[in-house]
């Protein structure tokens, strides 16, 4: 019994981070409808920022967001104008090849300016836990867990209660409604996607605490960013979130109880389910 | 005006030609085995195309099926003592079988466009997680395939008959591709493609040409499994059921001009040649693989961005500003 | 949507396709080696320099340079007029499929010899290259036992595999539990599912075994797996007190860790090669890296002469710690030196035939481990001992077998709560 209840916390926590990593995805994908392959990629891009920060300045990767909030912003921007503003409006096709170009080129000038090794980030409390009742729940961990957690309610608030959000979710909805309200499209969504560039770094910066990072991470993260997608409806923060939840807690009761490899073919079962069943997710048609 | 079957026609011969001439012109066995790469990558670009260039079925698990063939003949050979003659065959006939189901269920589901992208996604990697725990096809350990000269049974020790099978893999693969541009449910394909409901309220079933469209590229992607498994001599999930084949089939297809014939085989050749290009400069050790595929990603963007309908759509723009120019045919 | 008129893109495609191949034609011209006295003897290189086995390879690399260009400094070899050697790597990036192409380039280029490669699967393939082109492929580092026993007669391997490392680790556990009277009573086995771990599990399953110990946990994992906390916790909740690992870097890591987090005790852990000789395992780890124990090829505190300058000179070269992927590297390099010496040529057949008889001991030409290098009929070294380490203070140091070792293992390993 207690390895279903350590599975199951240590799931909840991991899938908080896992709809981390999914926010921004969900958030470009709902709002401009292009799938960005390279979202995994950008999230090991915060990885390595944090890593590069903390081996110069000793700064913890919590300290380091002063440097890669900004950075990441700036980056998506200019992403945004080069590549995905010429590529929106073309069919999937061109969104995958592009995408795809743009992970190669980043996940590659990672690697030719860190080495392609495992790199971690050890901090004081790396390995440090808290004890309830038996089960273990790592610091680390929940740091992550709870930035996740915060920033999921930060990004509700912001596409629901400022002018902002609610030009993104014009957008989101009808281009040619929101250009009838005087709805700068084009900048909107350049912001929109500086902020899903945030979010990923943010997230990526966030466990390294406790994650071991590599410069080819990107396309595991993007896939699993893709099933929480599914569960959770395109678009919806909160949807990411329960999304997360989902196949952080399967993940972790499928590994406590038979193994981790069995865990993945898992997931991917509930998603082909949940395809069957409502395709759209579970909160479709809301952020 | 031009009829351009005689042009594909005559583009198709010299095609045929220059592989034919091939062996007789090169000899080292290094350079073979780049061409029977490249040939390899153009063949199981052709079959994605089939379904995603032609109707529209974006599949972002094909690898799965060039897994299922290669997985078939290699377990009935390993196992059973079947020639891999046959056994490839039988491969096809199971990914043709997969296919169906896949493409039937996506149609009763309602899942088109992305999410019919993100389902055969899902199957693709659950094939792929499933094969990496089942003990019966030695799971993540792969098969490997001993070394030795046994035409019955498919293997060789030198590299050109290898060649002559890819080659005759590519030719047929390209030929089935033509008649079906030309054929009735290449028609209703490209009508599909076009605009389903459109289509539908024509009268085509889009169900039954799917499916069958799914299940040709299915059983063709199939034969090239089961040439990877011969050649390469090794399988494991981590590499024919991994998602590196599929980047191959897209960036072939998409980069060449999907739902053309050449379209696939210009888009590889052109990468696979400046991979093997970039990988030869003299950049040093450890950053020559890196910096070349940072061009390869480069070239990979520059393509999308500036030749959106893929050098194919390039060519025909190239011809339409010289036809305009030429001639005064056609009126504004 | 119109029909398309793509010829003009055929024919330009078509056109490249022929000019590529006309230009790559040129560059393939095959000089056949031995023919006659070498002014310079071709060596080809085959290791991993990106992705999963950058970790490796990225030290052999740096052994081969450091070791041929020492030969040629000292005047090249001697028996063969003084020829010096020209080397020349590629990296397979981690892909057994251009571990494969790339040897078929280093072949096309007149190498004499090929050596690899630092993970299995690249191993295998390129080895069948070899095989089929009649070059000499040595293997430096891999354990896979299908890499020499496939009856390939050009493959050699100068390390030992894992029916050699495993029985080590196996009898060590034996032996301590007899030394100290603390015996494991439930042994857990957790592999990586690479073809490397894959290949090692059943070897090492057997090999528990028949040590008498009780299996009671086998468990897989994926590579790229991020979280042991479950796994850890079965382990604990199961009663296991002695763990078996076959895994890389990046996991044997994160395992360790997760030890630490979930203040996890077992009696000790045991792995085979893997991970925890590298220096990445240690730098990262710090103190928590203490108490490991690994079957493995050499460790620093060897008594052979020489090797204390040579460790030297590579971190004064490279800025790193010579490890035990440089030591195999160094053995290979000294059996091909030898057998050299008694080909006196490099043509293919007569150089195999020299490989496949040699038969010398710790020392000759820097041979690093006792006790030295002969090949059995598969080509596999049955002369070198895999030799048991436990890391103290950063440093491994070996204790077993009991004439090889400098040191006494701290058995069982102690407490998280009682490390400092």
């Amino acid at each position: 019994m207690t390895v279903f209840i350590q599975g199951l916390t240590t799931g909840i926590l991991m899938g908080c981070v896992y709809a981390f990593f999914a926010i921004g995805f969900t958030l470009v994908l709902g709002v401009m409808k292009v799938v960005n392959f390279a979202h995994g990629t950008f999230v090991v891009m915060g990885m390595y920022l944090a890593i590069f920060i903390f081996t110069t300045y000793l700064w913890d990767p919590f300290l380091s967001l002063l440097i890669v909030i900004p950075s990441m912003f700036a980056f998506g921007l200019v992403v945004y104008h080069l590549i995905i503003r010429p590529i929106r409006e073309q069919p999937l096709s061109a969104h995958v090849i592009a995408t795809i170009g743009l992970l190669v080129i980043v996940e590659n000038i990672i690697t030719l300016m860190f080495g392609s090794q495992y790199r971690t980030v050890t901090v004081s409390y790396t390995t440090s836990a808290l004890v309830v009742g038996g089960i273990r729940m790592g610091i680390a961990r929940m740091l992550a867990a709870g930035t996740s957690l915060c920033v999921v309610a930060l990004s509700y608030l912001l596409l629901h209660r400022t002018d902002f959000g609610r030009a993104v979710r014009a957008c989101a909805d009808d281009i040619e409604g929101a250009w009838g309200l005087g709805v700068d499209v084009n900048r909107t969504f350049m912001v929109a996607f500086g902020l899903g560039s945030v979010l990923a770094g943010f997230s990526g910066a966030a466990v390294m605490p406790f994650a071991v990072a590599s410069p080819s991470s990107g396309l595991d993260i993007v896939i699993k960013a893709f099933v929480i997608v599914i569960i959770g409806g395109m678009g919806s923060v909160g949807g990411a979130l329960v999304g997360g939840l989902i196949i952080g807690m399967v993940e972790g009761i499928v590994s406590a109880l038979w193994s981790p490899a069995i865990a993945i073919a898992a997931l991917f079962m509930i998603l082909i389910i949940m395809l069957m069943i409502s395709p759209e997710g579970f909160f479709a048609g809301e952020a | 005006m031009l009829s351009e079957s005689p042009l594909k026609k005559t583009i198709f011969s010299l095609f045929v030609l220059a592989l034919l001439a091939v062996p007789f012109f090169i000899r080292s066995d290094y350079l073979l085995t780049v061409l029977i790469g490249a040939l390899y990558g153009a063949y199981i670009c052709v079959c994605w195309n089939l379904a995603a260039g032609y109707a529209g079925l974006f599949s972002l698990g094909h690898q799965a099926f060039l897994g299922l063939g290669a997985y078939a003949s290699t377990i009935l050979f390993v196992k059973y003592k079947i020639t891999p003659w046959i056994g490839m065959f039988v491969g096809g006939m199971i990914a043709a079988i997969f296919a169906a189901f896949i493409t039937f269920v996506c149609y009763r589901c309602r899942l088109k466009g992305m999410f019919f992208a993100v389902a055969t996604l899902a199957f693709g990697f659950l094939v792929q997680a499933l094969f990496m725990t089942w003990d019966y096809v030695e799971a993540s350990t792969g098969i490997w395939l001993l070394l030795q000269n046994k035409p019955q049974d498919y293997f060789f020790m030198a590299r050109t008959p290898y060649y002559w099978i890819i080659s005759s893999l590519l030719i047929i693969s390209l030929l089935v591709t033509y008649f079906l541009e030309r054929s009735r449910l290449g028609y209703r394909m490209v009508a599909i493609r076009e605009d389903e409901d459109v289509a539908e309220s024509l009268g085509v079933d889009s169900s039954r040409c799917k499916i069958w469209v799914m299940t040709l590229s299915a059983f063709l992607t199939a034969l090239g499994g089961t040439f990877y498994a011969q050649f390469y001599l090794y399988i494991s999930p981590e590499n024919i059921l991994s998602i590196d084949p599929l980047i191959t089939m897209q960036v072939g297809t998409l980069v060449g001009g999907s739902g053309t014939l050449f379209g696939p085989v210009i888009g590889w050749a052109f990468f696979s040649f400046l991979g093997e290009f970039l990988r030869g400069l003299p950049l040093g050790a450890t950053a020559v693989g890196v910096i070349s595929r940072i061009i390869w990603g480069l070239s990979l963007l520059l393509v999308i961005l500036f030749l959106p309908t893929g050098m194919v759509g390039l060519g025909r723009k190239l011809v339409r500003r010289r036809a305009r120019e030429e001639g005064k045919e056609g009126s504004l | 949507m119109e029909k398309g008129r793509g010829w003009p893109a055929a024919a330009i495609g078509i056109s490249l396709i022929i000019i590529f191949l006309g230009g790559i034609a040129l560059l393939g011209i095959t000089p056949i080696p031995g023919l006659t006295a070498p002014a310079t003897v071709k060596v080809g290189i085959d290791v991993g320099l990106t992705g999963f086995a950058a970790a490796w390879g990225k030290h052999a690399w740096n052994t081969y340079q450091l070791a041929f260009d020492k030969v040629n400094a000292e005047g090249g070899i001697k028996s063969l007029a003084g020829a010096k050697i020209e080397y020349k790597v590629m990296d397979y990036e981690s892909k057994p499929d251009i571990a494969a192409s790339n040897a078929e380039k280093l072949i096309s280029w007149g190498a004499s010899v090929i050596f690899g490669c630092n993970s299995s699967g690249a191993a295998m393939t390129a080895s069948q290259v070899c095989q089929r082109a009649g070059i000499s492929f040595i293997d430096t580092t891999d354990a896979d036992p299908m890499i020499t026993g496939r009856g390939f007669k050009w493959v050699f391997r100068t390390c030992p595999m894992a029916s050699q490392l495993v029985p080590s680790a196996a009898e060590f556990m034996t032996y301590q539990g007899k030394v100290t009277g603390v015996k494991p009573t439930r042994v857990a086995l957790l592999t990586v599912e690479q073809a490397f771990g894959a290949s090692v599990r059943p070897v090492f399953v057997e090999g528990i075994k028949r040590e008498g110990f009780n299996l009671v946990e086998d468990i897989t994992y994926p590579t790229d797996q991020k979280d042991f906390t479950g796994v850890i916790n079965k382990l604990k909740t199961r009663g296991v007190d002695f763990v078996c690992f076959v895994c890389s870097t990046p996991d044997s890591i994160l395992l360790i860790r997760t030890f630490k987090e979930m203040d996890y005790n077992p009696i000790g852990h045991i792995g085979i090669i893997g991970g925890q000789y590298t220096d990445d395992y240690v730098k990262t780890l710090g103190k928590d890296a203490d108490y490991t124990f690994d079957s493995c090829f050499w460790t620093p505190d060897l008594k052979v002469s020489g090797m204390a300058d040579l460790m030297k000179e590579y971190r004064t070269r490279f800025g790193l710690d010579f490890d035990a992927t440089d030591a195999t590297v160094i053995n290979s390099i000294a059996v091909y030196r030898d057998a050299l010496d008694r080909a006196k040529t490099t043509e293919p057949e007569k150089l195999r035939e020299a490989i496949a008889s040699t038969d010398i001991g710790l020392g000759r030409y820097g041979y690093l481990v006792p006790d030295g290098c002969k090949f059995d009929a598969t080509g596999q070294n049955i002369k070198q001992k895999a030799i048991v380490f436990q890391i103290m203070d950063g440093k491994w140091l070996s204790v077993y077998p009991p004439g090889v070792a400098a040191s006494k293992a701290v058995w069982p390993i102690l407490k998280w709560s009682q490390r400092k």
